[in-house]
């Protein structure tokens, strides 16, 4: 199958007149939720978006159409969350999102609300992103004015009331169940599954949980069709596009929409410009920090392409599509050290493995990036790994684990010698690159 | 009723939310089924109007919320960015996640530490700047990034921030800078070989 490189969600981007009303609307905007009100039965849309083969390009991956599909049609309140907590390392697409298409999201929310039964959805935005929550709430109020959102939507009865809320700074309430709580107003602490969102979720009611990005291919899948859609991609499994968010060390850090299954190997060099400065590459982390790095030779050599089936194959994963790209100056004790501290900071607290686990490996990889590490920090580090997986409420203590474990043993020669020469082979405590 | 006392706080001085706060607190509420979602938010509105969450913003929030007190200083200690500390009239958070470090992050922070001639995590003697080392923005296509108060700078030198610091001393405003210059041409490579196939 060829890889057609069509852009889907960042079409409107260079055009200056996308975030407003009109400008939306010149380029069949709410087109798609027009035609569904039209007349297409809810379930249909589900199949449709089930054979589009859309999977959730938040994190997991998973399926969106089947996601759909475990929401109960039980009576009363159904609820859309939509995931704008942006915070995954590397990954800076859904603030481009919301900033240079935000009516483009608002369909996106209408066509999956109507599809599921929801009435009421809320747009969960991390409380940083100012500027793209003013360009959500400006394109709301437009859409509210014309009809688009609100009460018995273009006369066919279906009614849909859409909220931005905004975070308070806790890269954990980008965790699905941590959301819901944050927006219940408590502590982000993930809850315990199953029960799964799908079932028992906002205020105890069938929520369905989507990422921006997953949302604002909705109405070009309804438009063009979920055949259309299937065909851009490597396979049925994979289909689309994604929007890759490049950064580190390329000649041409920055967003790209490209088709699922290109190598990364043409992705820094066709379309990121190759390395920067022509240096080696050293390791890509291919989807956000959780994702287990990849080295050069799984790059050049084994030829990973990066689609979410071949990145788990190759034991990572594509994640929230941030691919963090790192060449020969980098130090990989830095790098893992600086991610434990990430997963450090960030873990909420509620387990005792992750708590434990995330500061410990913080602890040692960062004194054995001073020269001060022990011959037993890796078999303690060896040790600690398995402990934080599988064991915890959510998946945070098991990122970590999974992040310092691949450094750890794809680059387990630098680890040595940062202890057996008691410093950093890289040379200054502060290496060239960081 | 008594008010409680924090040990970093203190202060024992009320708290009511201005008439337009209060009147947009009402806003917010409505749009929830469960009134406690907008604690949060009213967490938020307080420290526009106070520049921090004081011992009294809690007490008032949970008397409107009619949870307890430590409920709601369980929440404010969970949120990066809530403060429970007054902050500089500019606060400078420089992201130092892996993709900004990979691009001179390190370096960045302690030029704007001598800069600015005040430690991380501090705020200036004058009031002026708290500097503040921070987890991912979300900006790393720009790196290195730093936000001061709402406004994002991408792709900053110490040279450009040096020239912001300068600006902002003298009471100018500011322009963001933006990924725009980072985006278009990556954008641009693909539109270049559109329709073209691949692999």
């Amino acid at each position: 199958m060829a890889l057609v490189l069509e852009k889907i969600v960042t079409g409107r981007f260079d055009n200056p007149d996308a975030p407003h009303i009109a400008g939306y609307e010149a380029t069949s905007g709410y087109e798609a939720i027009r035609k569904l009100l039209g007349g297409v039965e809810p379930a249909d849309v589900i199949e449709m978006v089930k054979a589009s083969g859309l999977r959730g390009r938040g994190g997991a991956g998973f399926p969106c159409g089947l996601k759909w599909s475990f929401v109960p049609q039980v009576d009363g309140p159904k609820y859309l969350a939509v995931n704008a907590d942006e915070g995954e390392p590397g990954t800076f697409k859904d603030r481009e999102l919301m900033l240079r298409d935000p009516h483009q999201l608002i369909e996106g929310i209408l066509i999956a609300c109507y599809a599921v039964g929801i009435e009421k959805a809320y747009i969960y935005i991390r409380g940083e992103f100012v500027a793209p929550w003013r360009a959500v709430e400006k394109a709301l109020a437009e859409a509210y004015e014309k009809g688009y959102v609100g009460q018995n939507i273009m006369g066919s009865g279906f009614s849909c009331d859409i909220y931005t809320h905004r975070g308070a700074g806790a890269y954990i309430c980008g965790e699905e169940t941590g959301l819901l709580e944050s927006l219940e107003g408590k502590r982000g602490h993930p809850r315990l599954k199953p029960p799964f969102p799908a079932v028992i979720g906002l205020y105890a009611r069938p929520t369905v949980i989507n990422n921006v990005e997953t949302l604002a291919n909705l109405p070009h899948i309804v438009n063009k069709g979920a055949e259309w859609f299937a065909g851009i991609g490597i396979d049925e499994k994979n289909s689309g596009t994604r929007m890759y968010c490049v950064s580190g060390h390329v000649a041409k850090p920055g967003l790209y929409e490209l088709p699922l299954g290109l190598t990364c190997e043409e992705m820094i060099h066709e379309h990121c410009g190759g390395m920067r400065n022509g240096a080696a590459l050293k390791a890509v982390i291919p989807g956000g920090a959780s994702a287990p790095a990849l080295t050069a030779k799984e790059v050049y050599e084994d030829k990973v392409t990066m689609d979410f089936d071949s990145l788990a194959k190759a034991g990572s994963m594509g994640g929230s599509g941030g691919v963090i790209v790192m060449d020969e100056t980098t130090c990989m004790v830095q790098a893992a050290g600086r991610l434990a501290a990430f997963f450090e900071h960030e873990s909420c607290g509620q387990c005792s493995v992750c708590r434990e686990g995330t500061g410990w490996v913080s602890e040692i990889l960062a004194r054995m990036e001073r020269g001060e590490g022990v011959p037993d920090d890796l078999d303690t580090l060896a040790s600690i790994d398995p402990n934080m997986r599988g064991n915890t409420i959510c998946v945070l203590s098991d990122a970590c684990a999974m992040m310092f474990g691949a450094f750890l043993t794809k680059f387990h020669d630098e680890f040595e010698a940062h202890i057996s020469l008691g410093r950093c082979p890289l040379g200054s405590p502060y290496p060239a690159a960081m | 009723m008594a008010l409680i006392r924090f040990p970093h706080s203190g202060q024992e001085e009320r708290f009511e939310f201005s008439p337009e706060n209060r009147a947009e607190l009402e806003r917010i509420i409505v749009k929830y089924p469960v009134k406690r979602s907008a604690l949060i938010p009213a967490l938020q509105l307080a420290q526009e109007q106070e520049g921090f969450i004081t011992s009294a913003v809690m007490q008032h929030v949970a008397e409107i919320f009619e949870v307890s007190p430590m409920e709601v200083w369980g929440v404010v200690s969970f949120y990066t960015m809530l403060k429970t500390q007054p902050i500089g009239e500019y606060h400078v958070q420089v992201c130092n996640n892996l993709s900004c470090a990979l691009m001179g992050a390190g370096r960045l922070l302690r030029e704007i530490e001598n800069r600015l001639d005040c430690r991380t995590g501090h705020t200036r003697e004058d009031g002026k700047f708290s500097i503040e080392a921070v987890e991912c923005l979300g900006a790393c296509g720009g790196a290195p990034c730093v936000q001061v108060n709402e406004n994002y700078f991408e792709g900053v030198t110490p040279e450009i921030m040096n020239d912001i610091f300068g600006a902002l001393e003298k009471g100018e405003t500011v322009s963001p800078i933006g990924a725009d210059e980072v985006v278009s041409p990556a954008l641009a490579t693909a539109e270049e070989t559109d329709g073209e196939g691949q692999g």
